[in-house]
């Protein structure tokens, strides 16, 4: 499965323009949810695991294919077989 | 039908003239209320210089996902809250203090509908919508961290809301 990973706001600036783009083709098993490729992320750098931290991961905010999702939500494909994943801080917008 | 429009661009706006085209060619609007939120000097009056100041807030935002959003909270708005239009202006990009951010107008046919309209987008847009603040004062920029004072504004609507709204929440509590 192909993974998309962007980054917004304090992640994207922690993580640099070289990684807040990020696709990734993984052989399986690939992480199942969210939470794991979260988890998987944070094993892959210091400065990963650093920008993922958001107030203790407490706070880190995520999206499935640009809907809002959570850290349980199943890693699903769209029928082109790829997905698209973000993680950020809390909105402040307004 | 309700007439629901949004944008997320760089521009600026001009408030009479959204107000203008969201009443355009209708005699069924009674009421206008429109919002209009401005990029003000955040830092205590006695820790900035007298003269103009070269103080910035800088807003991102998810391309995509943002207008999407917004249009879908913006549609079930209208619905939730029976009004006849609703047009939303959101900027993107890095903007000095006194420009400014954000424009929600909403027309209706009476006011109370249009006043609770308008009060609840903002409410949801400063909680939910995916945008993020950095304010750069002196060179050195901040990222603006969530207030629990919006998560509390938002969460007064719900009895109001819960009929048409399913979608999780972005802030608040953590999932």
């Amino acid at each position: 499965m192909k993974i998309q990973v962007r980054y917004f706001a304090s992640l994207k600036e922690q993580l640099g323009p070289e990684q807040w783009l990020d696709t990734r083709t993984w052989a399986e098993p690939a992480p199942a949810t969210v939470g794991q490729l979260r988890d998987w992320l944070v094993q892959q750098s210091q400065v990963h695991a650093q920008a993922l931290d958001v107030g203790a991961g407490a706070h880190l905010r995520a999206a499935l294919n640009q809907a809002v999702c959570d850290m349980d939500t199943p890693l699903l494909a769209d029928p082109s077989g790829a997905c698209e994943v973000a993680f950020f801080p809390p909105v402040t917008g307004g | 039908m309700s007439a629901v429009s949004v944008s997320v661009q760089t521009a600026d706006f001009d408030q009479s003239h959204e107000v203008a085209m969201l009443r355009q060619g209708r005699v069924d609007v009674g009421a206008v209320v429109s919002f209009v939120g401005i990029v003000r000097q955040w830092l205590p009056e006695a820790s900035v210089a007298a003269t103009p100041s070269d103080d910035t807030l800088t807003l991102e935002h998810y391309p995509g996902m943002t207008e999407r959003m917004l249009l879908d909270e913006a549609q079930r708005t209208a619905a939730c809250f029976q009004v006849l239009g609703i047009r939303v202006i959101h900027r993107v990009g890095t903007l000095p203090l006194g420009d400014q951010i954000v424009l929600v107008a909403v027309a209706a046919s009476h006011r109370q509908a249009a006043f609770e309209a308008c009060n609840y987008l903002m409410d949801w847009l400063k909680t939910q919508a995916p945008f993020w603040k950095k304010e750069t004062h002196a060179g050195v920029g901040q990222w603006v961290a969530a207030r629990d004072a919006d998560d509390q504004a938002l969460l007064r609507w719900q009895q109001t809301t819960d009929r048409h709204h399913t979608v999780p929440l972005v802030n608040g509590e953590s999932p």
